[in-house]
């Protein structure tokens, strides 16, 4: 079985969508065998290149200058939106004949990171005599984009199309071009210059809806990006990484929060994406298709901080996210998504879930607060997210504008989820206030029902 | 708490005192001491709501309300109605209104949810080259595949090229057709 076909049926099977992504750049592998785009035969004397395969260069001259001109069809093949809707038809029979309406393929992306297309796959780029740029600007990419989601949404009407799928901050910003041009600098740039001024994925925004209007066809539904916090390690877990972490989640929502960074403002990716949307093309959906503020599977900072952007994430109106790196079963880091979706090791989870309004005592400053509160209803529970990140225990006191009868309480800290005794609550339909005993960082869930 | 703890934590108050941002997160490597375990049972102060005046007088955080056995032998002092007999009726059963809240860190307005939460959140992505240790089973509502090998993946011949990106096995010859197996 292919991979692709792996992932869709195992994914499909357990009951979990799959958000699958579709080439747009144009090109593919030819054929079945392995082959590299940099032959030393070919091209000549290399810089590095594999240990058994002395002829599979790494596309850098040995004095470290970029090798230019070599053929994409060394390795690869063009297609066009044909391809896909063979594709999709395949699909479709491994799923029985199921379409998007009734529990088939359903979301599907417009390809990955154009932005970096020049450098992560400059060999076809660089050598495909019918481009203009190698860099991506922004007319070539919506052409293929109405090319290629044309085609899709003729093959299927219910699909439901990401894009642009963009992988940098740069990338909200400038186009490829824009981004590869000699300024240095992504938020400036010819492309920008001659297509109204604006910011990349707000032009795109912009075509979207007026593409919609002309031909009544809504190519994109959601504005997809990825999110990855700069100039933080991602690995370590010293005390003033840990600290920078969870203080880095900000950047999904804090017009206050200036990013440590060399981007040197405010992020606030949330809003400052769904301002886009509104001011360009309301009802396009948001997604975040890969971020991460940490890698490691034991890290507890990292841990917290994915708990509160999945947090944060349904507060503030992400319609779709998905985390980036692996995730170990029973490991530390999966217990920031059983918060969620499966608390209680019983399948009590937030799913269908409303978001309800917390409110602090006036003059409290967020940022110098280390107690974060959440709140989420799922039809009659109430679910409280309570994040300490201090390495101090703290009391909060709760309070709700509902009576109380039931409540159960769940810890995420060093030690995993847990699920901790809550003694004599004495809860009799009437109580609306309660105090809570948080651990030193740690995430507390307080499960309340009526 | 070991007296060499403690002296960590003296330290680590005083390099928390000079840095220039945050000023809470010490970070568990500088506080040792600090687990759960004296945490295991939490206990819910309840509160009727006819005590919210009391409750808001009597609302000081100092050190946390623990049911550990050390603090069975030493009380904290809670609201005098909090032992107030499960019969004895509250006089007010209706949800108190907004405006009559008792005094909190965080007051949960249940009554009118701000906005639906979408499920596609809590989705992860696929790592099929990490099987290894990519081995979660949760019920993730939606899983991407994506990434720079998906920018060049045939279908029809299960091969893909990543490009210029080193994460893989072919790392030393970029961009390379390598084939794929689930």
């Amino acid at each position: 079985m292919s991979i692709a076909d792996h992932v869709i049926l195992a994914n499909k099977s357990a009951g979990r969508d799959v958000l699958f992504t579709l080439p747009m750049l144009g090109w593919i592998p030819k054929d079945g065998e392995k082959r590299w785009a940099f032959s030393v035969k070919k091209y000549g004397a290399q810089q590095k290149t594999e240990p058994y395969d002395t002829d599979a260069g790494n596309g850098l001259k040995p004095s470290g200058e970029t090798l230019t001109g070599n053929d994409p069809e060394d390795t690869s093949m063009r297609i066009s939106p044909d391809w896909h809707v063979a594709w999709l038809a395949h699909m479709r029979e491994i799923l029985g004949g199921k379409t998007a309406a009734n529990g088939g393929m359903r979301f599907f992306a417009l390809d990955n990171e154009p932005d970096l297309w020049s450098s992560t796959h400059r060999d076809l780029r660089q050598g495909d005599a019918q481009l203009k740029t190698v860099a991506v600007g922004r007319d070539e990419l919506w052409g293929r984009t109405v090319a290629y989601a044309t085609a899709l949404k003729k093959a299927d009407p219910a699909l439901q199309i990401t894009g642009p799928v963009v992988g940098t901050w740069c990338g909200y910003f400038g186009s490829g071009e824009d981004i590869y041009d000699a300024d240095g600098d992504c938020k400036t740039g010819g492309d920008r210059t001659s297509h109204e001024g604006l910011p990349f994925l707000q032009w795109y925004l912009r075509q979207i809806c007026a593409h919609e209007k002309k031909t009544g066809l809504r190519l994109v539904d959601y504005l997809d990006v990825h999110y990855y916090p700069e100039d933080l390690d991602l690995r370590a877990e010293t005390a003033p990484v840990a600290r920078d972490r969870l203080e880095r989640v900000r950047a999904l929502y804090d017009a206050g929060f200036q990013d440590p960074s060399w981007i040197r403002d405010a992020v606030q990716l949330i809003p400052r994406l769904r301002g886009w949307i509104a001011a360009e093309c309301p009802g396009t959906k948001l997604a975040v298709t890969e971020y991460r503020f940490g890698y490691e599977n034991d890290s507890l900072s990292s841990t917290l901080a994915q708990a509160e952007a999945l947090l944060v994430f349904g507060r503030d109106g992400v319609d779709l996210a998905t985390t980036w790196g692996e995730i170990k079963s029973g490991g530390l880091y999966e217990g920031a998504f059983r918060l969620f979706l499966d608390y209680d090791g019983q399948g009590a989870n937030a799913r269908s879930g409303q978001s309800l309004r917390v409110e602090e005592p006036k003059g409290v400053k967020p940022e110098r607060d280390p107690v974060l509160s959440y709140a989420i209803g799922v039809e009659k529970r109430v679910l409280v997210y309570l994040l300490n990140k201090s390495p101090l225990p703290r009391t909060k006191r709760l309070a709700l504008d509902a009576g109380l009868s039931n409540a159960r309480q769940f810890v995420l800290d060093t030690t995993g989820l847990a699920k901790t005794k809550i003694e004599a609550p004495s809860l009799d339909g009437r109580v609306t206030s309660l105090s809570v005993s948080l651990p030193p960082a740690s995430m507390t869930l307080v499960e309340l029902t009526p | 708490m070991a007296l060499g703890d403690f002296a960590k934590l003296i330290k680590g108050i005083t390099l928390i005192a000079g840095a220039a941002t945050g000023s809470y997160w010490l970070g568990t490597t500088l506080f040792p001491g600090a687990t759960r375990s004296g945490f295991e049972s939490t206990r819910y102060e309840a509160v009727p709501v006819s005590a919210s005046a009391q409750v808001a007088a009597g609302t000081v955080e100092t050190a946390p309300r623990m049911n550990t056995a050390a603090a069975t032998a030493a009380p904290v002092p809670t609201p005098a109605h909090a032992a107030a007999p499960a019969a004895t009726p509250a006089p007010d059963p209706a949800p108190a209104e907004a405006g009559a809240l008792p005094a909190a860190d965080f007051t949960v307005h249940t009554q009118k949810p701000a906005r639906p939460i979408s499920d596609l959140i809590y989705g992860a992505n696929f790592h099929a080259e990490n099987a290894e240790t990519h081995t979660t089973e949760l019920a993730y509502p939606i899983v991407r595949w994506g990434g720079n090998h998906t920018s060049r993946y045939n279908w029809r011949a299960n091969i893909a090229n990543r490009g210029a990106d080193c994460s893989s096995s072919t790392s030393l010859a970029a961009n390379t057709n390598a084939p794929a197996s689930p």
